[in-house]
């Protein structure tokens, strides 16, 4: 049978198209294999992990088999990168960094990230090369022009910091997409501080003060600010102004940076307490509690019997007078047991301010000190804690031990004078007040309590003498006024008893305390009228005042 | 009609074939470059490259060993050494060992009373917290004198806690006169004559806490002295009198720390008139900045500068970061300075340099005070090879004991090998392995390592 031919050469074809297509297809996806395995084996194998805690290896495990199998895809390669940015292991994320922008070079945060990294080791040429090429691209980014500004101030390129400072003033936003929270500080406030710094270097202090004087009011709380006024205020001569500024630079805390996003963002990606601890140090210091809230809640959750997070979290919560919820966190962090003196401590130093929790104080204080006891600070802490719950006979011999340790600690001092008055061995006590001020000669109140160590010693004279020399150093010190009033009207000086007590009101014009003193002084002046109308002053300002009510029914009408 | 006869369909086929085994390759390649942004070359080369093998050999080791043993007093509780000085007090010939205890919070004197024979006695009356120490002849006398940076106060204070004490030696014996009380905490102190009138002044760093400063004390004659503060920025660990310029004066060099991190020189007009010049500034204001030492680290004749960062004693926990480490700045000889990151090192403190490996270059030695020490891999001291060409090789030299944070290089058992001594600040755990003060004698290679508790 002949077989028709085209029937054959149909069959023929359509065999050799199949096999052609299967080729094809078998090809492409062994080319595309091949490819991709190259490229993966770009991407630089993971490090030893064998120390890394669990959370932070098992993130970094499965960012590298996604960027493996996605190896050029810049958003898997980006989030390895942040991925070992966030976890500290800042050379591995370098090199990724930079696969990343190779194939998304439109993301902004691949070079963002490289450049924080070279700052991070101190290479400031090489993170100011990296912004100069940064800011031509994003003129708008308001933060990298800081960024430029403080490299480049660094590297004493003075003209190419004003001009950059000046940019990131100016600039009306972030110029970035907003981030998981607001900018504490603006950012003007930081491009101020470093033009203020330009022209103090050279010698301009009069430019400094007037370039950085608009932020002290704007931003109260920016302490940099503060300062460096007051510094220019002080090479001006003017040095009460000056004086004044480092007080508010004092109050304000230590210095914060300004907030990045994209440092946000590798907060809430990091699995590492280091970080993120570090991190939410940062923000509590500048006032942002949540946000240092929500960092510790998350290594919390991924490390929930670690010291430093428990204490951290529980050091966040005291201090803000949230004692309930710190409660539980509290005891958990003392029953691990703690390893460290410092977070204890810090908790009882919050928890002591507060007399409902001073127990809780003690106990945390007492931590403290069986972690360190050649810190004379801790015995001296405790032994406060203690005074203060009226536990005199265990806090003496802390505050012996503290001065054993330090001599010249003065606090110590003060403490054990301040234990052995409220013991009323006022002899023990005046002797102590008197050793302190050879110390401390301009501490108004321990002059003070000298004076009524004397007193109650029946030591007019030397009294006297010390309260006066209290209001020599003080002279609106209430309660050296009030005393000194009260024992020179007992020693018949009633003129100069009214002298004081009328000061007193004169400066504490809402304190019942000091109307009432006055109204004793006017009965023994026998002034009726006037020590009537001063008891009301008292009981209208504290209605429960009841010396003040005790004293208004034994005045005759 | 019939079709193309086999013999022309073949070469047909067969040119199908080849374009589909060039073309579809070819096609994704382009594809795939396009989307990774690369170069077709590029992606071709990176296929086929095959890595190179390298070829290595074990070498010799023609490296140091430094053998390890505890001197001075016996380690009890958990010391707190701020800083050691090699220093040969009583000129005896012997070098000996200045320790700031801020434990016992007293100076330590660990005499060597003969050659390899140690014993110590604390000089100084209380002290709240010494930092640095000097040994030198302030009062121009013939012994050496010791100057005493106090702090005050381990931990930061904004209190003015701060002293400079100088222990006269006198016949044997040392007399403490305290020279400035109630400054910002001080972290150093060094003498050298700045105003150019023949006597010794003295430079002090003020670290404080919020607050601090920089000032130099003007020497006006029987132990009393006149201040003159250059700059008051917090965070200054140390202060070099140095001719930086070689212009035949001293002139100042510190580091800052806090959030300044910043390393300055105040030139000297010969008179103790200084202007102020910032050499290099980090943009990390989380560096860390541990310290600074001068040395002709490429031996071009200028003086450069070495550089750690590894600070972490306001942390919670005081863990180390990922930044910590050593570098140094080039000296081109005008007073420009080139940042070169030599190694990172957790926690690193206390560079030095010296010729550790007797090769004719300076060699670089470091301790760590924060690392992770949990990890057996953790060093506390290591050294950097010179191999010359600003490149540096980083070598271990011990895990044990932990949280060092001083290094004083000197040739204790005078063999011309320069010799280490560290000292520990044991205030966080663990606890396995402590320090107080630790002799590394310097030993040829290929001699047994030697150790000793």
């Amino acid at each position: 049978m002949i077989e028709h031919p085209h029937g054959s050469s149909r069959r023929a074809r359509t065999l050799f198209i199949a096999i052609a297509l299967l080729l094809s297809l078998g090809l492409w996806f062994a080319t595309n294999e091949v490819l991709r395995r190259t490229a993966a084996a770009r991407v630089p194998p993971l490090p030893d992990l064998a120390s890394a805690p669990g959370p932070v290896a098992d993130q970094l495990r499965a960012a590298d088999a996604d960027a493996r199998a996605h190896p050029t895809v810049g958003a898997y390669l980006g989030r390895l990168a942040m991925a070992y940015h966030a976890n500290t292991y800042s050379q591995e994320a370098r090199p990724i960094y930079g696969q990343a922008r190779d194939h998304d070079p439109g993301d902004w945060r691949w070079k963002w990230g490289m450049i924080l990294l070279d700052e991070e080791v101190g290479d400031t040429e090489g993170a100011l090369a990296s912004l100069r090429e940064y800011t031509s691209a994003h003129e708008g980014d308001a933060l990298a022009w800081l960024h430029r500004g403080m490299a480049a101030f660094n590297l004493g390129h003075d003209d190419e910091a004003a001009e950059a400072f000046a940019r990131a003033r100016d600039a009306p936003d972030a110029g970035r997409a907003p981030g998981p929270r607001p900018a504490f500080f603006p950012l003007s406030a930081y491009a101020r501080l470093g033009l203020a710094r330009l022209a103090f270097r050279r010698g301009d202090y009069q430019a400094a003060a007037s370039i950085i004087e608009p932020v002290t009011a704007g931003a109260p709380r920016f302490g940099p600010a503060h300062r460096l006024l007051g510094e220019a205020l002080r090479q001006l001569g003017r040095d009460d102004e000056a004086a004044a500024q480092f007080g508010r630079a004092l109050r304000c805390g230590p210095y914060t940076p300004p907030v990045d996003s994209f440092i946000d963002d590798l907060a809430l990606v990091s699995a590492s307490s280091t970080f993120l601890l570090k991190e939410a140090g940062v923000a509590f210091n500048k006032g942002d509690v949540a946000w240092s809230e929500r960092l510790l809640r998350r290594a919390l959750e991924l490390y929930p019997r670690d010291e430093d997070v428990l204490g951290e979290l529980a050091l966040l919560l005291v201090r803000q007078r949230r004692f309930d919820d710190a409660a539980p966190l509290l005891d958990r962090f003392l029953s691990l047991p703690p390893t460290h003196y410092a977070t204890p401590s810090k908790i009882g130093a919050e928890l002591a301010t507060q007399r409902a929790h001073i127990d809780r104080a003690i106990e945390c204080y007492r931590t403290a000190l069986d972690l360190l006891p050649d810190h004379a600070a801790n015995h001296l802490n405790l032994g406060m804690a203690l005074a203060v719950a009226g536990r005199y006979d265990e806090a003496e011999p802390l505050f012996r031990q503290a001065l054993e340790m330090e001599p010249h600690n003065d606090l110590a001092r003060r403490n054990l004078a301040r234990l052995m008055f409220d013991t009323k061995r006022y002899a023990e006590a005046a002797v102590a007040f008197e050793a302190l001020l050879d110390a401390r000669p301009d501490d108004a109140e321990a002059r003070f309590l000298l004076g009524r160590a004397r007193e109650l010693l029946n030591e007019t004279a030397a009294a006297l003498e010390a309260y006066n020399a209290a209001l020599e150093v003080d002279p609106d010190h209430e309660a050296t006024l009030e005393a000194l009033a009260m024992l020179l009207a007992q020693e018949d000086r009633i003129d100069d008893a009214l002298v004081r007590a009328n000061h007193l009101v004169a400066i504490a014009p809402n304190s019942a305390r000091a109307h009432y003193a006055l109204a004793r002084i006017a009965v023994l002046a026998g002034n009726a009228g006037a020590a009537r109308a001063a008891c009301q002053r008292a009981l209208e300002l504290d209605a429960g005042f009841q010396p003040a009510r005790e004293l208004l029914d034994r005045i005759p009408d | 009609m019939p079709g193309p006869t086999p013999s022309r369909r073949f070469p047909v086929g067969a040119i199908v074939i080849v374009l589909i085994i060039i073309g579809v390759p070819a096609a994704a390649i382009v594809l795939h470059a396009s989307r990774s942004g690369r170069s077709v070359g590029e992606t071709i080369r990176e296929v086929v490259a095959v890595p190179d093998d390298e070829w290595t050999m074990e070498r010799p080791s023609l490296h140091p060993r430094f053998a390890r043993r505890r001197i001075g007093l016996p380690t009890t509780g958990k010391p707190t050494i701020t800083h050691v000085t090699a220093a040969d007090l009583d000129d005896d010939g012997l070098l000996d060992v200045l320790v700031s205890d801020a434990g016992a919070n007293r100076i330590g004197w660990i005499r060597q009373t003969a050659p390899g024979q140690f014993s110590e006695q604390f000089i100084s009356p209380a002290i709240i917290a010494p930092a640095r120490t000097q040994a030198i002849d302030i009062d121009l006398d013939g012994d050496l004198d010791v100057l005493i940076a106090g702090l005050g106060s381990l931990f930061p204070t904004i209190d003015k806690l701060g002293t400079v004490i100088i222990l006269e030696q006198a016949g044997g014996e040392f007399i403490a006169h305290t020279i400035a009380i109630r400054r910002p905490r001080i972290a150093d102190v060094r003498a050298g004559d700045l105003d150019g009138d023949g006597d010794l002044d003295l430079a002090v760093a003020a670290f404080g806490a919020d607050e601090g400063e920089l000032f130099w004390m003007e020497n006006t004659g029987g132990w009393t002295f006149v201040n003159h503060v250059l700059h008051r920025l917090s965070g200054t660990i140390d202060v070099i009198p140095h001719d930086l310029d070689r212009d035949g004066d001293l002139d100042l060099v510190c580091v800052v720390s806090q959030e300044w991190e910043e390393i300055y020189a105040f030139l000297n007009d010969g008179a103790g008139r200084f202007e102020q010049r910032l050499l290099y500034g980090a943009s990390n204001d989380d560096y860390g900045s541990s310290g600074i030492s001068l040395a002709d680290l490429d031996a071009d004749g200028d003086d450069d500068i070495l550089y750690t960062n590894g600070d972490a004693f306001d942390y919670t926990p005081p863990r180390p970061r990922p930044w910590h480490g050593i570098q140094w700045l080039e000296n081109d000889g005008a007073l420009n300075f080139t940042f070169h990151r030599l190694v990172d090192y957790p926690g690193a403190y206390g560079s030095s340099a010296a010729d550790f490996d007797g090769d004719g270059d300076l060699d670089i030695v470091a301790v760590s005070a924060f690392n992770e020490w949990e990890s057996p891999a953790a060093q506390s001291v290591i050294w950097l090879e010179n191999l010359g060409g600003a490149a540096f090789a980083r070598h271990d030299i011990a895990n044990d004991p932990t949280h060092q944070i001083t290094v004083a290089v000197g040739d204790y058992n005078g063999d011309g090998r320069p010799d280490l001594v560290t000292g520990g600040i044991h205030f966080y755990p663990p606890y396995d392995r402590i320090g107080r003060v630790t002799l590394w004698t310097n030993t040829p290679p290929g001699t047994s390592r030697g150790t000793s508790p």
